[in-house]
Parts: C-alpha cells; sequence; structure tokens
C-alpha cells in the first residue's frame, strides 16, 4: 500500500513541498493518484509495447508498478486526481484551437519572412497573468513559445516576459484569449489557491523546467525500462535502457539540484545496484559455464528453466540485460554526480530513525 | 510516396547546413546551443522519414524518442551549466 513519500530514504520525513510532493494526506486520494499514474504509464507502455502476450503484459505491469510506487505524486503537484478528468477533457479541446492558432501565425510569419520590406520589429513584452495554479502558468507559457513569433522568455511571480518577433503578434498575445481559455481549462482548481501561491513561492525560478521534468521522468523511466524488456526484439537493451534510466535522474538533477536528488537517492542505492548488476550478468555467464555450456551459453538454461532452447535463449538474455541496464544506470549516474561536484558530493547522514527496509526497495 | 519522403528527407538535410553554419561560426554560445537544438529537431524528423522509407517505423520511432529526450536533457544541461557558470 502506498502511504510514504517516493523516494525519502535517508532523510526523515519531510513536510509536503515541491519536489517532495505530497498533494493530500488523504489515503482514498493518494490511492486515486496512484491508480491514475500507474494507468496513464501502463497505456504509454501497451502503446510502446505492441507484444500483448501475458508475458511482456506481465513484466510492463511489474515496471510500471514500480515507477508509479517511486514517482507516482510527481503528476499531481499542481492539480489533485479528483479534478484531472475535467482538466483533461478541457484541455483535450483547447488542442485544435492552439492547433489552429499556430497554423495561422505559421502563415503570417512565413508572410513576413518573405516579405521584400522589412517591416520586423523584435522587442520584449511584459504583461501580468491572473493564472494562479503552476501547470496553468507552465500551459500558458509554452503555448506561447509553441506558436511562432512568441517566446516566453521568463516568468516572475505570474508576470511573463515574452519576446515577440512583431507587433501584430503583441497585440494579438494581449488580447488575452489564450490566457482565459487556459484559465478555463484551469478553473476546477481555483479554489486551492492557497496551496498553489506556496508552490509557486517555492518554485518560482526555473517553474517551467521543474515542472516539465517532473512529469517527464516517470514516462523517461517507463521507456528506459521497455527498451530494457524488449531489447531482444527491437533496438535498444541493457546499455541503452541504462542510459535512458540515468538521464531521467539526470533531468532530476538539473531542474532540481544535484544535491537534492542524491539526498533522495542514497550513494548506497546507487553502490548497490552496481554491483547487483555485475553480479546478475556474471552469475547468468557463469550459470551457463557450470551447465556445461559456454560462458553466456543461454542454450544450456534450458535445463535449469525448464523450458525449450528458444525460451531459454530469450530469458537468458533478458536477464543478462536487466543485469546490464542496472549496472550501466548506476554506472551513469554516479560518474554524473562525481563529475559535476568535482568528487566532492556532501551526502546527508543518515538520519537515526530511518527505518531499515527502506534502504533497499530499489535494489 | 517514397520519392516524397525523399524529398522532404533531403530538403531538411539541405536547412541543417544554415545550422551548422550558425552552430560553427556562431559568436556567442547560447547562438550555437539553439543551432544544435534545431539540428536535433531536423534530424528527428528526417529519422521518422527514414522510417516510412524503410517500412520499420515501430524501429524508428523508438530511436527518435531516445534522441528527443538527449537532445532535451542535453540542451537544458548546458542551459544550466551556462546559467550556473558551472555549478550544477
Amino acid at each position: 500500500m502506498y502511504h510514504t513519500p517516493p523516494l525519502n530514504d535517508t532523510r526523515p520525513r519531510t513536510p509536503p513541498t515541491a519536489y517532495n510532493p505530497v498533494f493530500s494526506q488523504n489515503r482514498f486520494e493518494q490511492l486515486r493518484h496512484f491508480f491514475l499514474s500507474f494507468i496513464l504509464l501502463l497505456s504509454f507502455w501497451l502503446i510502446l509495447s505492441g507484444h500483448y502476450d501475458v508475458f511482456h503484459v506481465s513484466i510492463g505491469i511489474l515496471c510500471c508498478l514500480f515507477i508509479t510506487y517511486t514517482s507516482c505524486e510527481f503528476f499531481f503537484v499542481h492539480v489533485g486526481a479528483r479534478d484531472s478528468h475535467v482538466i483533461i477533457t478541457r484541455f483535450l479541446t483547447y488542442i485544435p484551437w492552439h492547433l489552429y492558432q499556430i497554423f495561422k501565425s505559421n502563415i503570417y510569419l512565413a508572410k513576413l519572412v518573405f516579405s521584400p520590406i522589412h517591416k520586423l520589429n523584435p522587442h520584449i513584452i511584459s504583461f501580468d497573468s491572473k493564472l494562479t495554479n503552476g501547470l496553468a502558468l507552465v500551459t500558458f507559457a509554452n503555448s506561447i513559445t509553441l506558436t511562432p513569433g512568441t517566446i516566453t522568455i521568463e516568468i516572475e511571480d505570474s508576470t511573463f516576459y515574452v519576446h515577440a518577433i512583431d507587433n501584430a503578434v503583441a497585440e494579438d498575445l494581449s488580447s488575452g484569449d489564450m490566457e482565459k481559455r487556459i484559465a478555463n481549462i484551469f478553473s476546477p482548481v481555483d479554489h486551492k489557491q492557497e496551496r498553489a501561491r506556496a508552490i509557486l513561492a517555492e518554485e518560482s525560478d526555473n517553474l517551467v523546467v521543474k515542472t516539465i521534468a517532473r512529469i517527464f521522468t516517470p514516462f523517461i523511466q517507463v521507456y528506459g525500462l521497455y527498451v530494457i524488456a524488449h531489447g531482444h526484439y527491437s533496438p535498444g537493451g541493457g546499455f541503452q535502457g541504462g542510459v535512458i534510466l540515468a538521464a531521467s535522474i539526470i533531468l532530476l538533477a538539473l531542474a532540481f539540484g544535484l544535491k537534492q536528488t542524491m539526498n533522495k537517492i542514497d550513494e548506497r542505492i546507487i553502490n548497490k545496484l552496481r554491483s547487483t548488476g555485475v553480479f546478475i550478468y556474471v552469475g547468468i555467464g557463469l550459470l551457463c559455464l557450470l551447465l556445461g555450456g559456454n560462458f553466456l551459453d543461454y542454450a544450456r538454461l534450458d535445463l535449469f528453466l525448464k523450458v525449450g532452447t528458444p525460451q531459454a535463449r530469450s530469458l537468458g538474455i533478458l536477464g543478462v540485460e536487466i543485469g546490464v541496464g542496472m549496472a550501466v544506470m548506476a554506472c551513469m549516474t554516479a560518474i554524473f554526480s562525481e563529475i559535476a561536484t568535482g568528487g566532492r558530493l556532501q551526502q546527508a547522514p543518515p538520519s537515526s530513525d530511518n527505518k531499515p527496509e527502506s534502504e533497499d526497495h530499489l535494489s | 510516396m517514397h520519392t516524397f519522403f525523399l524529398g522532404i528527407s533531403l530538403f531538411l538535410c539541405l536547412l541543417v547546413i544554415p545550422c551548422l553554419y550558425r552552430m560553427i561560426v556562431g559568436p556567442t554560445v547560447i547562438d550555437r546551443m539553439v543551432a544544435v537544438g534545431a539540428i536535433g529537431t531536423k534530424t528527428l524528423v528526417i529519422l521518422i522519414l527514414m522510417g516510412f522509407l524503410y517500412d520499420r517505423i515501430a524501429m524508428f520511432i523508438d530511436i527518435s524518442m531516445v534522441y528527443a529526450i538527449l537532445n532535451f536533457i542535453g540542451t537544458l544541461a548546458a542551459a544550466r551549466y551556462f546559467e550556473s557558470e558551472g555549478e550544477i
């Protein structure tokens, strides 16, 4: 049952913050978050996978359960699961309108670029936004950037600084149509203004990067696990999957600071993962040797696994890839943290009320 | 249809050259970073078009997704590095 904050290993339970997000202390609400994230991630896996037999789907369910356990609250920092279905439906109706806007300004910009007279007037405009929710601000900022001709430079306490290439584009933006539509998407969470303000105060620097990193990380991790698990059908495998998993951790470190991230993902876990991965790889190799074959001669595993030779080969490769993936992920993370800090990474000392079993939930 | 995809891919390859010029000459670091980002986006589209050309779209979508993720993280890392002057 999910009741502890994710990846909170070495430190005592911290109050709900943006990085350690607990949207609600309500058990029912947390369960709802868990299931909604699980369904999101599993559908992502099933779209990617294309293998719908029991074996692959069960691997997918296990991987998605694990990722959901470590990071399900990442999706629900600004918005709770209770309001999310309304927001998702309204967002889906917003997309066609926004695509139309992109199309319109694309044509306008192309005309501008190819016209013989220079009418460009690049300038920076600033305006205050009435949006209070962090996710709404991020959606608005990204909508502005996606629309050709305007780029969001910075959000400072809900003041937007936008680079516009032309007066007409800037006027179009300041008419406020887009903002009104986005405010309408996020109107179900308007009553949670106090909480929204607290999060905004904490994340005022790099709001967009932090929010996007938080939403992307679980998907990147599921993708990494998918690459590991499907290494024998599609490009990729243990090494590539491990690098993608490490990239997700590096993304967190870039967005939230290396120190904070490495405090959540204990360095001891990284070391354990590294040696466990190598152990799995060498263990399978030696097992084949003991069963009378060559090193990593998977066909010999059929005696041990009691399946036919092709399945034994497939399972053996899968096992080796899991080991390689673990080792590569841990090594990449370690290399990044060591290089970024020059080898002087200060770990927070393990607190005295640390539960012993929480130490190895990653390994 | 194959000729169409091939034509678009070649056109995008040609469009990479101006970006490459900006990347090599570009007076500031920011110019180079933006140029690399633009090249990455074009490469992504070219990869998917290649998938259509070789009729192995599933495989090329996997590759292009990894490319997108790493492009995003790479740009972010460079931006963080230059923003905070060497500290991450």
